[in-house]
């Protein structure tokens, strides 16, 4: 029976595929409300009823808010499955006048289907709808007036002192889907001073307020400084945000053979997925002007009772370190004082003034160096100064100690910071080159440093520049290099090429026959020619063909070249041989035919020693 | 190691035989300490003249102009002599001009790279990298050599080694050689000048650059200089009006 069923559920499905199959393809657009004001949204919607590939239009002026949304139909009437596809998009217009939304295409199956032009009437929203003035309250609307959605600052101080470090955040908190949002106004702290917090994919929480259940995310995080005391307001910020209204749940189908197939539980499982595969969620796109409120702070003045002539200004909590790197220098050497303040507070405001130190002591501009780090509300960090002090002349220098002090608003008084007494032993003589000219024994830190008394080295001018046209004397000579480089690297190929010797033994014995061949040539002398030519066939036979000059004959010669050479170059060798022994007892040609047979010679030679020798076995 | 650096030192000596102007510089120090800074002006340049140059020589015209209150040429002084040798005491003397100028026009620091490099630069003049580069190469040559006849690891590596000192060294010896002669800076030495949209008195006068501003030279025709500000506004000065920093200005 199970059998059975499955079956028909199998054919039903084929049908589901073939019903679809079949549809005409139907491609609309509709915009709804076809009349809108200026900055009202409206959303634009492309319904066509076979999957295909969907290019949007051109929107022309029309600023897109959101979208493409796409949602999926699915009904089934008369016995016939139909389905359809939206795709829609919010739009706002920002001025009054007709715009165009021009053709969308869908491509089915490789065939193109397009919408028919759309013009949307914007008019003017002066009277109705004015729109929000800079800085001001945006207009109420259905939407800004949802207790869903608001934006809230919270401060973890309301009632801090003047200079003491305020937390402060600002978080979106929602009842409803939110599909996307943006802050279009931070806040501007003029009257604080400000470190922001990077936010880093700030978490979606959940709360409750009033009993009601919200998400919250934070937007944005500073620590302020308050600059004066007073009522300051924390500046508001604002977020457009698109919400997600849920207007109802439609369940489109219910399958009639839902309960014509009992409790079987495959069936109810596919018929429930069926079913669910059909509701339809729908939502309504709201774009909302969000502000948050402003927060009024009440900053309190710093008391003057105990206020001390070197307070810095600072409100927090600080430390203090002085240290100096080493209590020993010799006359021109450099020691180094290093104030570091660390604690909570304002710590790029951290300055400490110049300290008043002791004549003969040359001190340079100090070197700061700050860092901090921001979070819970609080900025905590270092920031380190470093004097340089240089001292010409021998002695002992008393530095002075080093006061600072900051205002605690914890315990809500001052506290004074001091270092001790530190001494710097500059000892022994002073380097020639660093002679004080002129009466000053000492030079004040706001004044230039001594001249030089002497050179250290004099140069000359060329000594500063390049020889003219030296770019291309280096190329040149790095070409040489190459050059240089490549003949060692053929060199020793050949070396390789000749089994580690630069030339074989009887290549040399050859070049030596050949140079007295040449002489004889060049001389005339056709009997030394014609022995000289003996002697080198006697060798190359030797050599090639394992033939001592007592065993050579025609015949066997023949018999020995022909494994090795052409038989039209064996002859030519034979009978260049014979010449050569002719030519030997009695010379026959003249100077011509000589030098030709001379160049046969020759050709016949590089040949024969070009030739592998024979194999003595074979 | 020590050959090496025995052989470092026979060529950087081989570069420095220059005999010292040292009447010349004692009369001019000692017309400062008498504060006649007009007079050891005289003598310092007369050195100057001479062909002679040191980082000490410009950091004292820098003080002897700072003691006249021609700011503008104690910058620039004091700019050359840190092109030649960047030290502690010149880094402070400059600032004190910028503090007496106020806060004249000038340059962004550059990035911690490019403050590095010209550090390291500084380690020798143009012609000492050469001949030590040079060096290198000669040895690489050797060892590349070696290395084609002799086919061991070791001498791959030396010459490549070698190679890559050669490379190095060239390329700081022009480094050097763009970085003393070559560097665009120049510093307004009159009280006041315009900037101009051409080279002409004519043209219409764009800025008006202070004695002390800094700027880049683009451009030269004739007595003028085609000059970029650290704003970017760009135009044409009277050449007697700047001083540049670099030698082949």
């Amino acid at each position: 029976m199970k059998r059975f069923r499955r079956i028909i559920a199998a054919a039903l499905l084929g049908m589901v595929g073939w019903t679809l199959q079949g549809q005409e393809v139907d491609f609309s657009v509709r915009v709804q409300p076809a009349e809108v004001q200026v900055g009202q949204p409206f959303r634009v919607e492309f319904t066509y009823n076979r999957r295909g590939r969907f290019t949007p239009p051109e929107f022309g002026d029309l600023q897109v808010l959101a979208g493409p949304n796409t949602s999926t139909r699915w009904e089934w009437i008369n016995g016939r499955m139909s389905s359809s596809y939206t795709i829609s998009y919010v739009l706002r217009a920002a001025a009054p006048g007709e715009y165009r939304i021009g053709r969308a295409k869908l491509e089915v199956r490789g065939r193109e289907y397009y919408t028919e032009p759309v013009t949307v009437r914007v008019v003017g929203s002066a009277a109705r709808h004015p729109p929000p003035a800079p800085g001001g309250t945006p207009p109420p609307s259905a939407a800004d007036s949802l207790p869903e959605v608001f934006i809230r600052a919270v401060v973890n101080k309301r009632s801090p002192y003047e200079g003491e470090a305020v937390g402060v955040s600002y978080y979106l908190y929602t009842r409803v889907p939110i599909q996307d949002y943006a802050v279009t106004h931070l806040p501007t702290f003029s009257e604080f001073f400000t470190y922001e917090v990077p936010l880093r994919n700030p978490a979606v929480q959940r709360t409750e307020i009033k009993g009601r259940p919200y998400r919250y995310v934070k937007l944005y995080e500073a620590v302020v400084f308050p600059l004066r005391s007073g009522k300051l307001k924390i500046p508001p910020l604002k977020v457009d945000a698109v919400a997600l209204i849920p207007r109802r749940v439609v369940r489109r189908y219910r399958s009639p053979f839902a309960d014509f197939w009992g409790d079987d539980p495959f069936f109810r499982q596919f018929f429930e997925e069926f079913e669910r595969m059909w509701e339809d969620y729908s939502y309504e796109q709201k774009l909302l002007h969000l502000q948050s409120e402003s927060v009024t702070l009440n900053v309190r003045p710093l008391p003057v009772k105990g206020r001390t002539p070197d307070f810095s200004g600072l409100v927090g909590r600080f430390t203090m370190e002085v240290a100096l790197d080493s209590p020993r220098i010799s006359p021109g050497g450099v020691a180094t004082l290093t104030v570091r303040i660390q604690g909570e507070g304002n710590i790029k405001m951290v300055d400490v003034p110049m300290p008043d130190f002791p004549a003969g002591l040359e001190v340079f501009p100090p070197e700061t160096k700050a860092s901090y780090r921001v979070r819970h509300g609080k900025v905590t960090g270092q920031k380190t100064f470093r004097f340089a002090l240089e001292a010409r002349q021998p002695g002992t220098y008393r530095l002075p100690p080093i006061r600072w002090s900051y205002f605690d608003p914890e315990r809500e008084r001052y506290v004074s910071l001091s270092s001790d007494t530190l001494v710097l032993h500059v000892q022994g003589t002073p380097p020639p080159d660093s002679v004080v000219v002129g009466a000053r024994p000492a030079v004040p830190a706001d004044d230039i440093a001594f001249i030089y008394r002497d050179v250290r080295r004099w140069y000359r001018m060329a000594e500063w520049r390049l020889p003219e046209g030296w770019g291309v004397q280096y190329a040149g000579g790095m070409g040489g290099v190459l050059v240089l480089m490549g003949l060692g690297w053929a060199l020793r190929r050949r070396y390789e090429r000749r089994g580690g010797l630069w030339m074989r033994r009887e290549a040399a014995r050859m070049a030596a026959i050949r140079r007295k061949a040449r002489r004889a040539l060049q001389q005339g002398d056709a009997a030394e020619l014609a022995r000289a030519v003996t002697e080198g066939f006697q060798f190359l036979f030797e050599w090639k063909l394992h033939l001592p000059p007592a065993e050579l004959t025609s015949d066997v010669l023949r018999k020995r070249l022909t494994p090795i050479l052409p038989p039209d170059d064996a002859e030519a060798v034979i009978e260049a041989w014979t010449t050569a022994q002719m030519e030997a007892v009695r010379p026959t040609l003249d100077d011509a035919q000589r030098r030709k047979w001379w160049h046969t010679v020759d050709a016949l030679w590089r040949r024969l020693e070009k030739t592998p020798p024979l194999n003595p076995t074979a | 190691m020590t050959a090496w650096w025995w052989i470092w030192m026979a060529l950087f000596r081989l570069d420095s035989a220059a005999p010292a102007p040292d009447s010349l510089w004692a009369q001019a120090n000692q017309a400062y300490a008498q504060e006649r800074y007009e007079e050891a002006l005289l003598y310092y340049d007369s050195i100057l003249q001479g062909g002679y140059l040191a980082p000490e020589l410009y950091y004292n015209m820098g003080n002897a102009y700072f003691r006249l209150g021609r700011n503008g040429w104690a910058l620039a002084m004091f700019k050359k002599s840190r092109v030649l040798r960047d030290d502690r005491l010149t880094r402070r003397n400059i600032e004190m001009v910028y503090r007496r100028l106020g806060n004249p026009r000038r340059w962004p620091p550059p990035v911690i790279f490019a403050i590095w490099w010209e550090r390291y630069l500084q380690w020798a003049t143009p012609r000492q990298w050469a001949w030590g580069a040079l060096a290198a190469g000669g040895l690489a040559l050797l060892a590349s050599l070696a290395w084609i006849w002799r086919r061991r690891r070791r001498l791959a590596y030396a010459a490549g080694v070698l190679w890559g000192v050669h490379l190095l060294g060239m390329a700081s010896a022009w480094g050097r050689h763009h970085q003393v002669n070559h560097r665009p800076d120049a510093v307004v030495v009159v009280p006041s000048t315009l900037l101009y949209s051409a080279p002409s008195t004519e043209s219409t006068g764009l800025v008006t650059l202070y004695e002390g501003d800094e700027v880049h030279i683009t451009d030269g025709v004739g007595r003028w200089y085609e000059v970029q500000l650290p704003d970017g506004a760009a135009g044409w000065v009277d050449r007697s009006t700047l001083e540049p920093i670099g030698m082949a200005f």
